[in-house]
């Protein structure tokens, strides 16, 4: 954050205090902030979301010509401030790196981490927070110049390949190349962007990582198109926004945030047609626009949450295509992160109540 | 701004605290886990000779109690209704419901209860009579549907019929029971329901196999865990468990072949079982071996789910969505590491 933003946030949060003092007189405020959580009321009184994302890395997070922040994970805390605000813009967008992210959610700094991060048992049982629910599904994989004529890492043998030393890639590598009996020259890396130039330069024949930031990678080079991902996926791994352990309700509005995205796609609607859809007669879409049921109310939220969130930035599918989607120079196709009905895994419960049976 | 090396030394100082514990250590203090649980859902939860439980949601629990216990039968089974379920939660009568429940967002957000994961992946279907000419949904324009009153079913088959331009006659009863009498009455073409619950009451009928589920599946019903909202914990030891039953399934860890596996190379198959030098079972209060326990005394997902509801159980259902990912279905979970 520069020094500028860093005053203009301070004095914000001062004429905030003091907004909040004048109204906490009135019992209607005081029932409000009643069945607001710590975090909300936070947010609430702050007037904006602090929302954190991977460091910069094309079509997650990247500042665009004038400036301002763009990629899959601000679109999904711009939904989030939507769904508090009725107002995607009220956010302040950070890129983090490393397990400090964390370290700054339990403090409070950061309100949620959109996505980075991938979801491992460590991260989600020790470090006082919590993951939501799956948003991004990945893996790593191996990228080759087209030139090479390969078409699928079983081809790989007697190469250089360059990878991060660090976490499980190079350990994902090499029970790869042990199990596939081939040999790889690896050629280690502390830093992502290092290894990047590196494999720019031509000093590997091929480079591993998450397929994401391979695609990532990718556009930043002379000639992305005559770059190949190749098809397998040496590891799993899966992505999702964290929010601080301890407030469920902050907890559930994030992860309704996402549902509401992902239910959205399901149900075809979008950002063009929603305010078409305010005469369906489908009980799933009446729900899903506040029609029908109350849903946001039980969580702090408007009954018409879902409406704000896709009037704001689209649906799942239009928040991938945007970022990820054949228009940005370097399509990623949708494979896992495509909808389940769709023969991906993306998935979420739906937006409405039980009634009487299972 | 907080400083990041203050912030980091804050991130240090709360990895060593616990989160708030109370639901596991009195569990511990009592000595066993109180489980809730549907009343005879055939596959799900049954009662057998000398009053052994048995079924999907039966496993699921012992596999919890394992993990707590090292032993699969530190279990007391306390039956829940539809109505009394997410109360016997929030006072805390269970520890967990394993009776399925679809997740929704009225329950999640307004019952005082968090979803842990799903159990089993379930959808809306249709039972007719063999031999009757219904092949699919769209045989049945203008015939009669049999579904319990007041239920989504009710609702989604309104939204189905009328999406598709169908016309048909919903016949709604205020039981179970009735709505199934009412359809082997041969009052109405087909029956609908969850497809898990019309596979479960078909294996209870005279002659099962003159019936068959057709293949549309209409609505999207994830029938999941839950737990009392409010105890971080508790909630991580119960949704590591239905991570670990899964993981164990991906990795080809079974309750066969689990002791065999001992000397593996393996990294992943290390740490899921306990050998590796990292243990993340004392972290959230379990054993280092708290997964070994789970696959050797219970097995894993795939063992219970076909021992439970597969293609070889008197069920007859196919994996369909409840396969691991890699094998075509969205069961999937994050690694353990």
């Amino acid at each position: 954050m520069t020094p500028m933003q860093s005053s203009v946030r301070h004095c914000f949060q001062l004429l905030a205090a003091a907004f909040i003092a004048v109204l906490a007189a009135s019992d209607a405020f005081a029932q409000q902030v009643a069945s607001d959580g710590p975090t909300l009321a936070a947010i609430r009184a702050r007037g904006h979301l602090i929302c954190a994302g991977a460091d910069p890395l094309p079509g997650f997070a990247q500042l665009d010509s004038k400036g301002l922040w763009t990629g899959f994970d601000v679109d999904f805390c711009r939904a989030v401030a939507a769904a508090v605000f009725g107002d995607p813009s009220r956010l302040e967008f950070r890129a983090l790196e490393g397990d400090a992210r964390f370290a700054e959610l339990q403090t409070g700094d950061i309100d949620v981490v959109a996505r980075d991060a991938d979801w491992t048992m460590r991260r989600d049982t020790r470090y006082s927070v919590s993951y939501v629910a799956p948003s991004f599904y990945d893996g790593q994989a191996f990228m080759v110049p087209s030139r090479l004529n390969i078409v699928s890492a079983y081809q790989l043998n007697n190469l250089k390949v360059c990878v991060l030393d660090q976490g499980d890639q190079l350990a994902n590598l090499t029970d790869f190349a042990f199990v596939n009996q081939a040999t790889y020259t690896e050629i280690l890396y502390e830093d992502r962007q290092d290894l990047a130039v590196a494999y720019g330069k031509g000093l590997c024949d091929a480079v591993s990582a998450p397929a994401s930031w391979l695609n990532a990678v990718r556009r930043t080079l002379d000639a992305p198109a005559s770059q190949v991902i190749l098809p397998e996926r040496i590891s799993k791994s899966v992505f999702g926004p964290a929010v601080r352990q301890g407030d469920d309700q902050w907890f559930k509005i994030v992860e309704w945030t996402l549902y509401a995205l992902i239910d959205a796609e399901e149900a075809g609607v979008t950002k063009s047609n929603i305010d078409s859809l305010a005469s369906a007669k489908t009980h799933r879409i009446r729900r899903l626009l506040g029609l029908e049921g109350s849903f946001g109310p039980a969580i702090g939220l408007s009954p018409d949450f879902v409406k704000k969130i896709v009037s704001a930035v689209g649906n799942y599918g239009e928040i991938f295509d945007r970022n990820f989607g054949p228009d940005t120079g370097a399509g990623v196709a949708r494979g896992q992160n495509a909808l389940w009905k769709n023969g991906g895994l993306i998935y979420a419960p739906s937006i409405e109540a039980g009634d009487t049976g299972d | 701004m907080f400083g990041r090396a203050a912030a980091v030394l804050v991130l240090l100082l709360l990895s060593v605290v616990p989160a708030s514990a109370a639901r596991l250590d009195d569990v511990k203090t009592r000595g066993f886990l109180q489980c809730g649980i549907g009343a005879g859902t055939p596959g799900f939860a049954t009662i057998g000779p000398g009053d052994a439980w048995s079924g999907l949601e039966v496993d699921y629990c012992r596999a919890l109690a394992a993990a707590i216990f090292n032993d699969p039968q530190a279990v007391h089974f306390i039956l829940s209704t539809t109505e009394d379920r997410w109360q016997s939660l929030t006072s805390g009568a269970i520890d967990v419901l394993a009776r399925p429940s679809t997740w929704t967002m009225e329950r999640d957000t307004a019952m005082g209860v968090s979803f842990v994961g799903t159990l089993f992946y379930d959808g809306q279907g249709f039972l007719v009579k063999k031999g009757a000419g219904y092949a699919s949904v769209n045989d049945l324009e203008n015939q009669s549907v049999c579904m319990q009153a007041n239920t989504t079913t009710v609702l989604n088959a309104e939204d189905f019929f009328a999406t598709n331009k169908i016309g048909y006659h919903p016949l709604t009863f205020a039981s179970r029971a009735e709505t199934i009498q009412a359809f082997l009455d041969g009052k109405c073409a087909a029956y609908s329901t969850n497809a898990a619950g019309l596979a479960g009451d078909r294996s209870t009928f005279a002659t099962p196999a003159d019936y068959v589920i057709l293949p549309e599946i209409i609505s999207k019903e994830p029938l999941a865990v839950a737990v009392a909202q409010g105890d971080d914990q508790w909630l991580k030891v119960a949704r590591w468990v239905y991570f670990a039953l899964l993981d164990a399934d991906e990795l080809g860890v079974t309750q066969k072949n689990v002791d065999e596996l001992v000397g593996s190379d393996n990294s992943e198959v290390k740490r899921l079982l306990g050998l590796a030098d990292e243990d993340f079972g004392t972290p959230i209060g379990l054993t280092k071996d708290w997964a070994y326990r789970i696959v050797k005394l219970v097995g894993n997902y795939g063992e219970i789910f076909d021992r439970n509801v597969g293609p070889n159980s008197p069920l007859a259902l196919s994996p369909g969505l409840n396969a691991l990912w890699k094998d075509g279905g969205i069961q999937y979970a994050p690694p353990i590491r």
